[in-house]
């Protein structure tokens, strides 16, 4: 008897330990965390190595290049071309998952109208070409990112119908990344979704404080408790930047390292603090809920997470 | 911003027309916009302004590889149509039948033909795949070899007849794998052996400019292409470098290599061909001098001058060209006469007889010396016309989109038509000469035709049925009357080359005569009108109850001879009535029997068309039936009658005030917050 209920006490431990484990789908938990390259060269150095190693980088959203409407210099025809297409100069670091991801501009959006499943055909081709040729391992997700709006839902959702449709034959995952703006819209045909909490702010006015990141540009947006039709993860911002003024009109964005400027000239350095990161975090899971597969850092450069302590890191990351 | 309005007026046409017109209205050239200037005796004399010419040439020597019997359609169509998967079901069941002659042929005979196009059609599905820059190495290509394998394949082909197709297939491969050493050493070792006119050497060039560039090699290369006298080449080398220049500079670079380049009249023709007029959509264009021009004028001179020069005539016909361009008639015959005194090919001398018709056709006084010239001329054309008919123009002669369209394909077919069309006719017209006008229009348009057998769709389109549709009843009637009886040997010529047809005539002249109202002349003309003719027609919208002219011009006609014998005021006034009712009708929902199109006036080609809404028989058949409407309202007597006179013509006001106790009378009365008129009336 007392084997049994000692059988019985570890039977129902371990139940709990891996039910607590997994989410409420029952399916197996997947949460990692991840960061963003947003580079035209893949080729991490030493810092950014350290960097996913001591910060157990399970997962990089690789952009991969942006799909743009070009005009052809021969035929002067406009032509939605695929551009800055990353060039692999190091192999991906061993045990890191790659995500795909190509950012579609919305003048390309607009001219796949009626093409939507050729394109899913030539984007999917591209991306998982691309991830074969360069050795990224096994592609268990893709992502589009675009800043679609109402007008060009349509044409957005359509694409992502055929894409999803055509990812879904090899058992690979659609996500979409999501702005503040689009979250009141019922989201476009995808498994999941990346709550874009960035670049939250009018960049190019004046009186913004923080167009980087500021609580007070996401409070309108997560007033109360809601919940979204696809799964969510966060990504969170750790870069900073300048923003160059004349006057009060905006000039350019600029790096903090040699920015120079005139006498008439001001220059708004933005980086958001980790306490901002944090506070915009905890509105995010009090009113969203915890990321479905966890948080995303936005994005990986050397010159940006020298500025945030591991620890500061670490808390970003934690679930 | 007049040629803004011009674009506006043609999209506001092109969306109105449908709705309209009988025929579709498609963008056309001028006739001035021919090709005329011709020193190249390289191109296919024939088909002349086809972008699509190595095409035409490459499909002449498959026929000369397998058979002559075979139509070059059909070649084209398996050549350059058919997609790599249906050649490759071919490939796998050769012993199939097929209705394409060509593709019978290298199934059952020339085998290594059809083995050879599999591997061009692989060898250009993976080029334009990997040229897309969609394109990332690994991604999914669909075809069954490797682009190192069409190069290994194409470049150790050993087939004689087929070996330099072969090449052009191995240096394609190479060029797109970027082994552009290679790609010059094939040119090297074999492809500059072969001769200049080569075909397959011509379409490898462009390749060698492009492997040069990539092999840093660019500047050397304009050079060597001027030496060549390969003025694509040059052209394309220049492109790439980012340091374009022109056509004429090209040319001028071939002249100073060598003045007397057996590729200057091909490099001569391309730069003018330029500068010829382009009337597509640009119906306003006047040439204006460019730089390329003076420059090519300065050429032109310098060349002229030069003791080694040769060739002179060239020059001088050219020069003589670029007068005319800028309406400088004078100097441009000054010049011709001095290209007519110099020693050339027979191929110039004919370029130089057109452009002496067509200069005569624009400086000479329309009497009856230039008529007998005109007709010697005539003459002339014909025979070219009649004698370098080839297959190709049967084809498109048959087609009749070019010819509709005023574009280039037959070179002597074009310049009767450009001359007589673009200046002839317009100068007799303004001269009064219309039935010559007429004439010479309809040779223009229908002698082609008529040489290839054709029955043309383009009877009620062209420049001839626009003249003599636009130029009024009695122009008509007495060029029919000419038809007839031919009153000297000019216009027995002219007849004889046009269309003539009477169902065709009698039709227009008919169909004028109702026009204005002429009924019973109308009759005498339509009754002539064979049944088969008029099922014929395309038309028979826009005709109301009719089924025919005939048939209205028929009623109408009874109706006035109706309304002259009955003494009944009442069966008198109906009749007026019927007959102004149907005169309306005929300008307005069944314009069909009246007109050929329901347009505006819009510059289309020889003349201005009708502005048929408001133009004087529209304006004159309103009247007429307006007035015999009123004077059958005051005819009858019998209130039934009036009040339903009154009620069909909506006057409900008049027949409630007038005929209240009528059938019409009571119906308005007690439906009238249903009429409008008669409820305001109330009020």
């Amino acid at each position: 008897m007392r084997s049994l209920l000692k059988f019985l006490f570890i039977f129902t431990t371990a139940s709990t330990l891996i039910w607590s484990c997994t989410g409420t789908t029952g399916k197996k938990s997947a949460y990692q965390s991840s960061i963003y390259h947003w580079k035209t060269v893949f080729s991490p150095d030493s810092a950014e190595m350290a960097f996913i190693e001591k910060q157990s980088i399970g997962r990089i959203y690789l952009r991969m290049f942006d799909v743009a409407l070009e005009t052809n210099q021969w035929t002067r025809k406009q032509e939605i071309v695929p551009i800055a297409t990353t060039r692999f100069e190091s192999s991906i670091p061993k045990g890191v998952e790659i995500v795909p991801v190509t950012y579609i501009t919305l003048e390309a959006l607009r001219a796949m109208s009626g093409q939507e499943r050729e394109y899913a055909e030539l984007i999917t081709d591209r991306l998982l070409a691309m991830c074969s040729h360069n050795e990224c391992g096994n592609i268990r997700e893709v992502q589009f990112d675009c800043d679609w709006t109402a007008t060009t839902k349509g044409i957005y959702s359509s694409l992502c119908q055929h894409t999803k449709n055509l990812l879904s034959d090899k058992g690979i995952d659609l996500s979409i990344t999501v702005r503040l703006h689009q979250l009141g819209e019922n989201p476009p045909p995808a498994d999941k979704g990346v709550l874009m909490l960035y670049n939250t702010g009018a960049l190019k006015e004046f009186r913004t404080k923080n167009s980087i990141l500021d609580l007070n540009d996401v409070k309108p947006y997560l007033m109360n408790k809601r919940t979204y039709p696809i799964p969510l993860d966060y990504s969170y911002p750790i870069f900073g930047w300048g923003v160059k003024f004349h006057g009060e009109n905006f000039i350019s964005i600029v790096s903090e390292r040699d920015s120079v400027k005139s006498e008439k000239e001001v220059i708004r350095y933005e980086r958001p603090t980790y306490p901002q990161i944090e506070s915009v975090k905890r509105l995010v899971e009090k009113n969203l809920g915890k990321p479905a597969d966890g948080n995303i850092l936005y994005h990986l450069e050397s010159e940006h997470i020298k500025h945030y302590s591991d620890e500061e890191i670490a808390q970003i990351l934690a679930h | 911003m007049k040629r803004l309005h011009k674009y506006l007026l043609i999209s506001l046409l092109a969306i109105s027309l449908p709705k309209y017109a009988n025929g579709c209205w498609v963008p056309s050239n001028l006739p001035a916009a021919y090709y005329m200037y011709r020193v190249y005796e390289g191109e296919n004399n024939a088909l002349v302004g086809d972008a699509s010419q190595d095409r035409t040439e490459n499909c002449r020597e498959w026929q000369k590889m397998t058979s002559y019997s075979i139509p070059l359609h059909e070649i084209h169509y398996v050549v350059y149509d058919m997609p790599l998967e249906e050649i490759e079901k071919v490939a796998t069941r050769r012993d199939s039948t097929y209705n394409n002659r060509f593709l019978e042929r290298i199934t059952k005979k020339d085998t290594a033909i059809l083995d050879f196009l599999l591997l061009a059609k692989t060898n250009e599905y993976i080029r334009a795949k990997r040229n897309s820059r969609w394109y990332y190495p690994l991604m999914k290509i669909g075809a069954r070899m490797t682009l190192e394998e069409v190069a290994q394949v194409s470049l150790s082909a050993d087939i004689p007849a087929l070996r330099e197709r072969y090449l052009l297939q191995g240096v394609r491969a190479l060029f797109t794998l970027a082994r552009y050493d290679e790609c010059i050493r094939i040119w090297e070792e074999e492809v500059e052996l072969l001769p200049r006119e080569n075909l397959m050497r011509r379409m490898i060039e462009p390749y060698i400019a492009g492997a040069r560039y990539h092999m840093g090699q660019l500047g050397s290369d304009i050079e060597y292409f001027a030496q060549m006298g390969d003025i694509e080449s040059m052209l394309y080398c220049s492109y790439l470098s980012g340091e374009r220049i022109s056509a004429v500079k090209a040319l001028s670079m071939i002249c100073e290599c060598d003045p007397n380049h057996h590729n200057i009249p091909k490099a001569l023709q391309k730069c003018v061909r330029q500068m010829e007029p382009n009337l597509y959509w640009d119906w306003d264009h006047s040439f204006t001098a460019t730089p390329e021009y003076n420059d090519l004028c300065s050429l032109c001179n310098r060349m002229i001058r030069s003791a080694e020069v040769t060739d002179k005539a060239i020059w001088y016909y050219t020069r003589a060209f670029l007068y005319d361009l800028v309406k400088d008639t004078w100097m441009a015959m000054r010049y011709l006469k001095l290209a007519e005194g110099q020693k050339c090919s027979q191929f110039l001398k004919e370029s130089l007889k057109v452009f002496r018709i067509y200069l005569d056709s624009k400086s000479s006084t329309y009497d009856s010396s230039y008529e007998v010239k005109l007709l010697g001329q005539l003459r002339w054309l014909e025979d070219k016309i009649v004698n370098n008919i080839d297959q190709d123009v049967v084809l498109e002669t048959i087609d009749g989109s070019k010819l509709g369209r005023m574009i280039s394909y037959y070179y002597w077919n074009d310049m009767l038509r450009r001359i007589l069309l673009a200046e002839v006719c317009p100068r007799m017209l303004e001269i009064g000469k219309t039935n010559r006008a007429l004439q010479l229009a309809n040779m223009a348009d229908n002698f082609l035709p008529k040489v290839v057998g054709v029955k043309s769709d383009l009877h009620y389109s062209n420049h001839f049925f626009e003249m003599i549709d636009s130029l009024g009843l009695d122009v008509a009637k007495c060029y029919t009357a000419n038809i007839r009886n031919p009153k000297s040997e000019f216009d027995r010529y002219l007849n004889q080359r046009g269309y003539t047809d009477s169902d065709y005539l009698n039709d227009i002249l008919g169909t004028q005569c109702l026009r204005n109202l002429r009924y019973s002349e109308a009759v005498g003309y339509l009754e002539n009108v064979s049944q088969g003719y008029w099922a014929s027609l395309k038309v028979g919208d826009h005709m109301g109850p009719y089924l025919n002219r005939y048939e209205f011009a028929l009623e109408m006609h009874i109706l006035e001879k109706k309304i002259g014998i009955v003494t009944n005021p009442d069966i008198k006034g109906k009749y007026m009535y019927k007959l102004g009712i149907e005169i309306r009708q005929s300008f307005e929902t069944h314009w069909g029997l009246t007109q050929y199109y329901k347009g505006t006036n819009f510059v289309d080609q020889v003349c201005i068309k009708r502005d048929w809404e408001s133009d004087k028989y529209t304006s004159a058949a309103r009247r007429r039936a307006q007035s015999l409407i009123d004077e059958a309202l005051q005819t009858v007597t019998d209130p039934e009658l009036a009040a339903d006179l009154h009620y069909r013509l909506n006057h409900f006001r008049t027949v409630a005030q007038k005929y209240p106790d009528t059938a019409k009378g009571r119906l308005v009365r007690g439906e009238c917050d249903k009429w409008v008129d008669y409820d305001i009336f109330n009020k």
